[in-house]
């Protein structure tokens, strides 16, 4: 079994033995692998760095960000099909399991994958459908934040107690309150915003440099410039200023600019971390230690932010881009009862509240339906189960359709629908002029799995749905028919992955070059692929890092 | 909680600390693990928490009263300081430049001039800040100094008062405030306040401006069902959970008197709304006002308003036929 950290920008693969966690680097000695997915000329799929360059040059040619995405219909077309945000997480899944049976030397059916605390049901239920067309049986979901905490537990040389995670990633932010003692790590609470990263940094300082500058991007060179603006916005972690060229002028640029350009969205996070504590009932003075997370939490609007308005210095022994996948690789030990974390206990809560649609009858003679009525409050310890009794409206009212939702509106059409269940046989007594009575009982498990239990109070009898098959997910049926394609796109076989993006970087570099430096390049790749062509290890090898150390300069500094 | 939880936990009940608790449940739970065991971990959490709840002296109040807007004044949940507090020992030990200031207010309350009263409540406002009184005693002396003159305090009072109370989390000028304008039937002044608030992004996002607005809206259903509703919404997410049922319940339950009321002429709601919303007050359904409000009615809304099947409801059978003879004598 493996940890995977499925991230926006970048998933990462983990194990967890005696000597503790560890991440897994691929070929390319890279452990961080971008959360991109692209088709090649030759129809081959393309996977991380390799997929990344590939849509430098060619932005039609696949997809990133397609987290954000997950549990909803939206669809990407590139390589000549359309592909769901699910496909795309299953090529990513594919590439980890892959490169953890490199490093293990045998097969992996089964992973611990982290999701953000925030996901709800439906972005949970896609993360599970995406394992199993990756071929991967999901032994946990766990919260990212927990995660965190989970390696900080690990790892731990104080004792601070009371803890807030803060994880700003690339595509999600995620507060969560925790405390550990002897042993247990106890989630609190959790909240945050599905929609909120280091990404729409990003694309809020490229928003201000159109406004402000006057430069934007041609279509084709979206990509590219998305890219140049990463860089600057990253810069700014470490330097006052930094020059951009546009055109043939250079322009300065302060961290005061990009701080101003982005301040609407740092504004966003304090409401989560509010959120997270009440619901906790702790207060700022409480928390020992604020733990930053991800990679956006370097930036220093946010650690200023953290410093000021949760008054701790932000504590960063663990390094934020790794921290999750080390704490899958806790909790993967955790699953198979591991020597190494024997000693640790982890409890978590149900980030969103859960409960079904009623009608509200507040006068005689007045309903109106379509109000949620919360059976289990968010932020309730997991596995829980709970009741509560619920009448139909009229006592000649045979039959009732229980709907199951998810959220924090007090309207449903604002909340996630889960499931429905039909319940019959609800008449009330001839003499009774109150509607039938029947109890609701949620059960949620923790994996996030609900099960709703009816029990219709006349007659005793009882209804019981899993919800495992829920709208906006896949049935067993598609998730075949999306193995099957996936499987008919295997890659190339004397291409391995390593000599793959080594082949989309040259292509990516040779946009850039020109004259006498692109020749050079041309010659390069031209060796290489008669290498590869001849089949000779030896002779591969020899070209490879020839056309390596001939492209190396050009990418210094680049992730 | 029974003594079953304290066998749970394998305590004595009688002698436990809250240490003793956390350190037994840790033991405990490394032999009944969530994954492994979920029945054993669901019994002996409600243990846990039902032990941690008593020794701390049970639920933690929460932080923000509700006082719903139809309820008398000086209802808050314990913990709270009382609206009608014993003065003069306070007032004694505040600093001379706020007594002056205290002073000026009064005078300007005497003249009843909306303008003035405003101008020296602001004044007053900045000296306490200035000398950094306490909420509690801020609160106790202004209380005082408008004791009677809720209205005026209603009418002197702007937006940005409001909104700088309740951005140092104090929601009893807001509840005072909106529960004038909402026996009033002030909804003009009640949405626009919405509206303010509204614009607050980031205090409508705490707890506080959630509650605000939600406090406001509700004060505002009645009036305007649609708008308060649209309010309420945008407050929900970000109430406390342990109050949200409630305050949903009661924003319902508004909008409903609203939606029954909305047909009538203005004057006619105040008096409709408040005998929907007590049922069987002290009205005796003979008197000339009476007869006035049943003849709006039978005109407005006729003989099937929705309304009447509610107050048969709520009203005493003797109010009822009062009420029944009297619209049918005027339909005849
Ligand atoms: N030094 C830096 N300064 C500013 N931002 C940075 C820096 N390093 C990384 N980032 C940003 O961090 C984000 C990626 O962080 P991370 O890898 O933790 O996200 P992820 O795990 O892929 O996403 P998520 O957890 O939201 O699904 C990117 O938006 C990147 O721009
Ligand atoms: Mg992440």
């Amino acid at each position: 079994m493996i940890g995977i950290d499925l991230g926006t920008t970048n998933s990462l693969v983990s194990v967890c033995d005696e000597n503790g966690p560890r991440v897994l680097a691929n070929e390319l000695g890279e452990d961080l692998t971008p959360s991109v997915v692209a088709v090649a000329e030759d129809g081959a799929v393309l996977v991380g760095r390799a997929a990344k360059d590939r849509l430098i040059t060619n932005p039609e040619a696949g997809q990133a960000f397609f987290k954000r995405d997950m549990g909803t219909t939206t669809t990407y077309a590139f390589g000549g099909r359309r592909w769901s945000p699910v496909e795309c997480s299953a090529v990513v899944l594919r590439e980890m399991k892959r490169i953890a049976e490199t490093h293990l030397g045998r097969e992996v059916d089964s992973a611990v994958i982290t999701v953000p605390a925030y996901f709800h049901d439906q972005q949970r239920q896609a993360t599970v459908n995406a394992a199993s067309i990756a071929g991967l049986r999901v032994e946990r979901l766990l919260n990212e934040p927990t995660a965190a905490a989970l390696a900080y537990e690990f790892n731990r040389e104080d004792d601070l107690n009371t803890l807030l995670v803060f994880d700003l990633g690339g595509g999600t932010f995620d507060v969560t309150v925790l405390e550990c003692f002897d042993g247990v790590v106890e989630i609190k609470a959790s909240s945050g915003d599905g929609r909120l990263g280091g990404e729409d940094y990003t694309e809020a300082l490229i928003a201000w440099m159109a406004k402000e500058l006057g430069h934007a991007a041609p279509k084709d060179q979206q990509m590219r410039w998305r890219n140049v603006v990463e860089h600057l916005k990253r810069r700014f972690t470490t330097e006052e200023t930094v020059e951009v060229q546009i055109g043939e002028k250079k322009v300065p640029i302060s961290r005061a600019d990009f701080i101003d350009a982005t301040n609407h969205i740092t504004m966003r996070l304090w409401p989560a971390v509010r959120r997270a504590l009440n619901d906790a009932q702790l207060t700022l003075k409480q928390i020992d230690a604020v733990l930053l997370v991800g990679g956006a939490s370097r930036m220093p609007a946010v650690q200023d932010m953290v410093r000021h308005d949760l008054g701790t210095e932000p504590q960063r022994s663990l390094d934020p881009d790794r921290v999750v996948a080390l704490g899958a690789a806790v909790q993967q030990a955790l699953c198979v009862g591991g020597s190494a974390v024997r000693d640790i206990v982890l409890t978590d809560v149900c980030p969103h509240s859960l409960g079904v649609e009623v009608a509200k009858a507040l006068l005689p003679g007045h309903s109106q339906p379509g109000y949620f009525d919360p059976i289990l409050d968010r932020n309730t310890t997991v596995p829980v189960s709970r009741s509560r009794n619920y009448r139909t409206l009229h006592p000649q009212q045979e039959q009732v359709i229980l709907k199951v939702f998810q959220g924090e509106s007090r309207l449903t059409k604002e909340n996630h629908l889960i499931g429905m269940i039909r319940i019959d046989g609800l008449k009330s007594a001839q003499d009774d002029p109150q509607g039938g009575m029947f109890e609701v009982r949620f059960t949620y498990d923790m994996n996030g799995i609900l099960e709703v239990e009816v029990t219709i109070s006349s007659n005793g009898k009882k209804l019981t749905e899993v919800f495992e098959q829920r709208p906006g997910t896949m049935t067993r049926e598609q998730i075949a028919e999306a193995l099957k394609l996936l499987g008919s796109l295997k890659q190339h076989p004397r291409e391995s992955p390593a000599n793959r993006a080594l082949i989309e970087r040259a292509h990516r570099l040779f946009t850039e070059l020109t004259g006498l430096l692109r020749d050079a390049l041309t010659q390069e790749l031209d060796q290489f692929e008669a290498a590869l062509e001849s089949q000779d290890p030896k002779l591969i090898s020899a070209a490879s890092e020839s056309l390596d150390a001939f492209m190396k300069p050009y990418f210094a500094g680049d992730d | 909680m029974t003594d079953d939880h304290w066998k749970v936990l394998e305590l004595d009940g009688s002698t436990a600390t809250l240490a003793d608790v956390k350190r037994s449940y840790a033991r405990l739970l490394k032999v009944t693990r969530p994954d492994r065991d979920p029945e054993g971990f669901m019994r002996l959490r409600s243990a846990y928490e039902a032990a941690q709840a008593i020794l701390r002296g049970d639920a933690p109040a929460s932080v923000l009263p509700v006082g719903p807007a139809h309820k008398a004044e000086g209802s808050q949940p314990a913990g709270q300081v009382s609206s009608t507090p014993s003065i003069t020992t306070l007032v004694r030990d505040i600093p001379q430049e706020v007594n002056n200031a205290v002073k000026e207010l009064r005078n300007a309350i005497t003249t009843r001039v909306r303008q003035k009263v405003r101008l020296a409540w602001v004044t007053y406002e900045e000296t306490v800040e200035k000398h950094d009184l306490s909420r509690d005693s801020r609160w106790l002396v202004f209380m005082d100094v408008f004791q009677g003159n809720a209205q005026l305090l209603a009418d002197a009072c702007t937006d940005e008062l409001l909104i700088d109370h309740l951005k140092h989390g104090e929601m009893r000028l807001l509840r005072l405030v909106t529960e004038v304008w909402s026996k009033t039937g002030d909804a003009k002044r009640l949405d626009e306040f919405c509206v303010s608030l509204n614009r607050q992004r980031e205090l409508v996002n705490s707890e506080t401006g959630a509650m605000a607005l939600a406090v406001t809206a509700i004060a505002l259903a009645a009036w305007n069902p649609e708008q308060a509703n649209r309010f309420v919404q945008r407050a929900f997410p970000k109430l406390p959970i342990s109050q949200r049922s409630e305050l949903a319940e009661r924003i319902d339950y508004e909008s409903l008197l609203g939606r029954l009321a909305a047909p009538l002429p203005q004057p006619f709601k105040i008096p409709w709304i408040e005998a929907l919303r007590l049922g069987d007050s002290e009205r005796p359904w003979n008197e000339m006002i009476t007869r006035d409000m049943v003849i709006a009615v039978l005109r407005h809304c006729g003989t099937d308003w929705p309304g009447f099947p509610v107050l048969h409801e709520r009203l005493k059978p003797a109010a009822w036929m009062e009420l029944k003879t009297l619209a049918e004598s005027m339909l005849r």
